[in-house]
């Protein structure tokens, strides 16, 4: 069971194999946003990686990060894009409070959306 | 031969004595720990997909088939825990489980607070986790202390993590104990102090809470607990414990609702009594056998009569014994009521007075030229006050008691003293007695130092909703606890919810 730190919160233990951005707003308590529900069609449930970023890349999160501007920025993911399959330092950037939004989206599902049917290097 | 068979003999009474002094040495280490778990779930609750007994053990248990889509939990719901110590053994097959303690119900069976990490890995068994909450406070081989804002001081460190790790018995079963004393938490798997924490943080800490075992989300896996043993542990700090008694629902709606008057004064102890922790036991007679074992105070609010829970079975043994102890006693309404030869005596040990039939009476009425004992800590910011109520007097007390202090007097109406004779109704005595004042609440210092208290009015919930009524009460109790009550006594604010809350459905 890994660990995921969210720096300046803490450190919490995720199930093998959860949604970041469910394991973000259930075991870390983060008022994460996740706009479009984790369907990879926006970029509020992004997360700067301190550490642990994973090597794969869902093509649907790949192609996102693209088509926003995002690419090339170093250690920035798509939370609902991410599996927790081991010990991993985020920063959070992109949370309900202070966004001027009503609430933080619908509930992304437990199995990753898209269904990822292509891992990338990244 | 003789010298062999001295040899043999010395060997033999050297062992025998030196398993004795090991058996004793185990009692003594063992005692005042009480078994909560007996075999069966009685007392627990959770999901019964995922928990079961098998061999004498609590089973949790996921498969890939019946797995739990978040973290599950088998809830202890027949206590709380403040400070305490927690012993139990445990087998853990695949995944991640736990041990919270001074927790929080989220519902659904759903637990967050302390956690005392259990992990069929090498990484979390004995650290502190705070679940639904701040995460890993401590791992394994740190000692923490977390400030009040929130900031964490690493002290020094009780061992490597790794090395601390291979005292775990992998796949097999261990032992854990939980020490919870005020702040300072720790945790302990087969002797060895794996974590510490020293918790302070405002608003986060929590000095009390649920009990509840863990079945981790993930993949599938199998926990299995058992002699779980609790020993409660006297308050660290200075902090004292008041135990309330809410005994079964009775009477019409408002009337007798024990229940939420108890809650109603452990909430306005909690928030407005810093020294006080509380824990309220209602429905009658605690589940929990360890209910009194770490109180300082026990207020009983309950019918009385030949029903008072307190002389039922061998009770009156038990609370008589804490008195002794120097436990104070604090009856409210009906619960100063106990038949004169099954508890009367005791009552007049422990609180210096009660009830008596064909002696004292029963009448509702208004309170009018009240007084207020002058001086006593019970009575500090109390004005008096006028509140109708049936305020049972003429309570029985020895004859020139000294040790009873009166603390709240009246003078009832005449009328009061007109109605037919019978045990709770009228006496000759009561009749010939117009215009007398009457004792309705009072104090009892015990000669071995403990406390008493008795109070004849809250027959109606309404009448806590009194500021004043409702200060000499928490001044009361507090008193008892041993809590040195404040110049302006416990002032408290109770809103028309708080005082609608937990009425029993009748």
């Amino acid at each position: 069971m890994p660990t995921l730190t969210v720096e300046g919160i803490g450190s919490f233990e995720v199930p093998q194999g959860k949604r970041l951005v469910n394991a973000l707003v259930d075991e870390c308590g983060v008022d994460q946003l996740h706009a479009c529900g984790g369907h990879a069609r926006c970029t509020t449930c992004r997360v700067d990686f301190v550490s642990g970023e994973p090597s794969k890349i869902t093509k649907a999160e790949q192609e996102v990060l693209a088509a926003k501007g995002l690419a090339g920025s170093a250690g920035v993911r798509l939370s609902c894009q991410v599996l927790c399959d081991a010990d991993m330092t985020v920063r959070v950037t992109s949370r309900l409070e202070g966004s001027g939004r009503q609430d933080a989206g619908g509930r992304p599902a437990d199995a990753m959306q898209p269904e990822p049917v292509e891992w990338l290097d990244k | 031969m003789a010298a062999i068979w001295r040899l043999a003999m010395t060997f033999v009474v050297g062992l025998a004595w030196g398993s004795c002094v090991l058996a004793t040495a185990a009692d003594a280490d063992e005692q005042g720990f009480v078994s909560i778990f007996d075999g069966s779930l009685d007392g627990w609750e959770g999901k019964t997909e995922f928990w079961s007994v098998a061999d004498g053990a609590i089973v949790g248990q996921t498969t890939a088939e019946n797995p739990t889509q978040g973290n599950t939990f088998l809830f202890w719901r027949q206590g709380e825990l403040d400070d305490f110590e927690l012993r139990l053994s445990y087998r853990i097959t695949g995944g991640n489980s736990g041990i919270q303690y001074r927790s929080r119900d989220f519902g659904d069976f759903v637990a967050g607070g302390y956690q005392a990490d259990i992990d069929s890995g090498p990484t979390y068994s004995g650290i502190n986790y705070e679940e639904r909450g701040r995460g890993i406070l401590a791992t394994r081989g740190q000692r923490i202390t977390i400030g009040t804002d929130g900031g964490k001081t690493t002290g020094e460190a009780i061992g490597d993590g790794e090395a601390l790790q291979s005292k775990v018995n992998a796949g097999d079963w261990n032992d854990y104990r939980i020490v919870a004393e005020g702040p300072r938490l720790r945790h302990y798997i087969n002797g060895q102090l794996m974590s510490e924490v020293v918790d302070h943080e405002e608003g986060k800490r929590a000095e009390k809470g649920i009990l509840a075992l863990q079945l981790h989300a993930g993949p599938p896996m199998k926990v299995e607990f058992k002699n779980i043993r609790l020993k409660r542990l006297p308050l660290a700090d200075g902090r004292k414990k008041v135990v309330f008694v809410a005994g079964r629902p009775s009477h019409a709606p408002g009337e007798h609702e024990f229940r939420a008057g108890s809650m109603l004064m452990a909430d306005c102890l909690e928030a407005h009594c810093p020294e006080a922790v509380t824990a309220v036991y209602t429905n009658g007679w605690p589940t929990d056998p360890t209910a009194f074992d770490n109180a300082d105070a026990i207020h009983f609010f309950a019918d009385g009569g030949g029903g008072h829970p307190v002389i039922q079975r061998n009770r009156l043994a038990e609370i008589a014994a804490l008195a002794k102890r120097g436990v104070g006693i604090a009856c409210l309404h009906y619960a100063v009521e106990v038949p004169r030869e099954k508890g009367g005596a005791e009552f007049l040990d422990m609180i210096g007075g009660f009830f008596e039939t064909h002696w004292s009476v029963n009448p509702h009425w208004m309170l009018a030229e009240t007084e207020l004992a002058a001086g006593h800590p019970i009575t500090r910011g109390v004005k008096p006050f006028e509140i109708q109520d049936e305020w049972y007097y003429h309570m029985r007390f020895r004859d020139g008691d000294e040790r009873v202090v009166p603390i709240l007097t009246a003078v009832p109406p005449d009328v009061t003293r007109e109605r037919p004779d019978g045990p709770h109704s009228n006496n000759p005595t009561v009749r010939s007695s117009k215009g007398a004042r009457e004792v309705l609440a009072w104090a009892y210092e015990r000669p071995d130092g403990g406390r008493g208290f008795g109070c004849t009015g809250a027959h109606f919930n309404r009448n806590f909703g009194d500021e004043q009524f409702r200060k000499l009460m928490l001044n009361a109790v507090a008193w008892a606890a041993g809590i040195e009550v404040p110049e302006d006594g416990i002032v408290s604010e109770v809103t028309a919810e708080a005082l609608a809350a937990n009425l029993d459905a009748k």
